[in-house]
């Protein structure tokens, strides 16, 4: 089940070997499989968003200001 | 100056912490007329806020096997197909304190009248269970309209629904804004929600209600007709659960829904959009349970809860009177009693329009101040029997004396009843009042005098024998003493004033 969902990684700079590395273990032992794609996307700000099927992860600087906002 | 501001913020900096969140992600699919349809989004709730775009929220209502179907709660030009959008774990509620009496707000809770945002003590669910029974108390004390017809024959007390039902342009709004000017030192919080009315007349209400010091005590909850479905369909859940938030101080609190019929309309549009299945006249098979979980939040709470009510006026609108289609039929089973408003007497005259033969109030004298049961008792028969004659009014130089003095009374407790929508009477006035109709001191009056009597009459009472009406609204009874004090007093007002007979 979770081998099937595709792994999403998004920066705001391209990822050093030395993270991909530490990335892929983890998710290994979380999802099962290795395998993600990677995203530059400078909106971010800062931190990373990891999508693992359609639950996201966001430890994004983006996200975490949007927390800011109350409604 | 700069240190200040940055102190400000670290204040408000302080103790937040900002972890990383999880949510459930989607894209949009298909999106058009309001809605959203979007894949992915697996672990979404229910009813949840969803946030598409920047700033536009929507709620997950249609939760299907393959999609989801997402209604978008605000215009946005800027989504487009493929757009991520994303849970954000919380169910609609609406942020409130007490800082929001006086204000008018959408029923999401941002202000309307162009005053700062609401500071937020708690967050209420839009959507909650209505108290169990155990948690209740029956109803017994009166909420006064300051409607002589209302508060004489179809008596409301706290914690009471009851349905204010016609045709448009009979009244009905106005009684709903008549009840609340007379909950001015009532001890009443006010709530009127304003579902897809015109915006002129939610500014212009909010004027009426300003001038007359009743902003003091009453929220505004608005979702006008240019406002989407979805806001208005949300619109007396919100307005509902503010109240719940002055319930639970234990405090009593009045909710008008203008209208229902309005509302029953907003959720077929998004239920159809959302392609349920319709029934009869095209409404969703749950219409009924969309008003009867709105009305079964109204209630009054014993002590151990609290010991406040919410007391609800909802108001329906009928077309061509025909209370027998599908809304109309279901909210009055819904409520504990209606105010039928006829459009036949409103263009007689008889304003407030109410037809005292169909209206009835399930709660009745159990919630009515005993001084007024006693004079209203026979007041109501002098109509009852009015009314079966007054087929022969036409007649009247041709009958006998007795059936003369009959048309002739109830015409004249008729017209007693007639009043402004914006002059509220407190209870004790109205007790004199319909004293003197029904015990005849009105006989001799010709009928288009009959108002002005009643404004010197009042008048009389109010400077000279102030005692009498202090006595019913503290005794709540008319004793044998204030019995003959009122006789003197209106016998000596009979002499005095001869120029309308």
């Amino acid at each position: 089940m979770s081998s099937s969902k595709s792994v999403v990684v998004e920066s705001v700079i391209p990822l050093s070997a030395e993270q991909k590395r530490v990335l892929s273990s983890l998710l290994k032992a979380r999802v099962g499989s290795e395998k993600f794609t990677e995203k530059v996307n400078p909106t971010l700000l800062g931190g990373l968003r990891v999508s693992i099927g359609t639950t996201q992860y966001d430890m994004s600087l983006t996200g975490k200001l949007s927390q800011l906002r109350n409604i | 100056m700069k240190q200040s501001l940055l102190s400000v913020l670290e204040q408000q900096l302080d103790g937040l912490s900002l972890d990383a969140t999880k949510r459930s992600v989607g894209k949009i699919v298909s999106f058009g007329d309001g809605i959203a349809t979007v894949d992915g989004l697996d672990q979404v709730m229910s009813g949840e806020l969803i946030v598409l775009g920047k700033n536009t929220y929507g709620l997950a209502l249609n939760l299907k096997a393959d999609h989801v179907g997402v209604v978008l709660l605000s215009e946005d030009r800027d989504l487009r197909v493929g757009d991520t959008v994303s849970t954000t774990g919380r169910l609609l509620s609406i942020g409130v304190s007490d800082q929001i009496i006086g204000r008018v707000v959408d029923p999401l809770g941002a202000p309307l009248d162009a005053k700062p945002p609401i500071k937020i003590k708690s967050y209420e669910a839009l959507e909650k269970i209505a108290p169990g029974v155990i948690t209740r108390k029956s109803v017994t004390v009166p909420l006064q309209t300051g409607i002589k017809a209302i508060d004489a024959m179809i008596p409301i007390g706290r914690g009471q629904r009851e349905l204010i039902i016609g045709d448009r342009g009979t009244g009905k709004s106005a009684i709903g804004l008549g009840t609340i000017l007379n909950q001015k030192g009532q001890n009443v919080i006010c709530v009127y929600v304003a579902i897809g009315q015109k915006r002129s007349f939610v500014a212009q209400t909010t004027a009426v209600l300003e001038k007359a010091g009743a902003m003091d005590y009453t929220v505004i909850v608005s979702a006008s007709a240019s406002d989407s479905a979805a806001m208005q369909f949300l619109a007396p859940y919100a307005g509902v659960s503010v109240a719940e938030f002055f319930l639970k101080q234990g405090k009593d609190v009045l909710v008008i829904y203008d209208d229902l019929s309005k509302h029953a309309v907003a959720y077929r549009e998004i239920s159809l959009l959302l392609r349920r299945p319709s029934g009869r006249e095209a409404y969703p098979g749950d219409v009924f349970y969309l008003h009867s979980r709105l009305l079964e939040r109204a209630c009054r709470l014993n002590d151990d809860n609290g010991g406040g009510s919410i007391t609800a006026l909802p108001i329906i609108e009928t077309q061509a009177s025909d209370v027998s289609a599908y809304i109309p039929t279901n909210v009055i089973s819904i409520t504990d009693g209606q105010i039928y408003l006829e459009a036949d007497l409103f263009n007689a005259g008889v304003k407030p329009a109410i037809n005292v033969g169909l209206s009835v109030s399930r709660v009745g004298s159990a919630a009515q101040l005993k001084s007024m049961k006693q004079v209203a008792g026979k007041m109501r028969l002098d109509l009852a029997q009015y009314r079966e004659l007054a087929a022969f009014a036409q007649f009247s130089s041709d009958l006998d004396t007795k059936t003369k003095a009959q048309l002739d009374r109830g015409a004249r407790v008729a017209t007693i009843l007639n009043q402004q929508w914006d002059e509220p009477m407190p209870v004790e006035e109205q007790v004199a009042v319909i004293y003197a109709a029904s015990n005849g001191y009105l006989d001799g009056i010709k009928l288009e005098q009959v108002k002005k009597w009643e404004e010197a009459a009042l008048d009389y009472l109010k400077s000279s024998h102030s005692s009498i009406l202090s006595s019913i609204k503290k005794e709540a009874k008319i004793t044998e003493e204030t019995d003959k004090q009122l006789k003197s007093a209106f016998a000596t007002f009979a002499t005095t004033h001869t120029e309308w007979r």
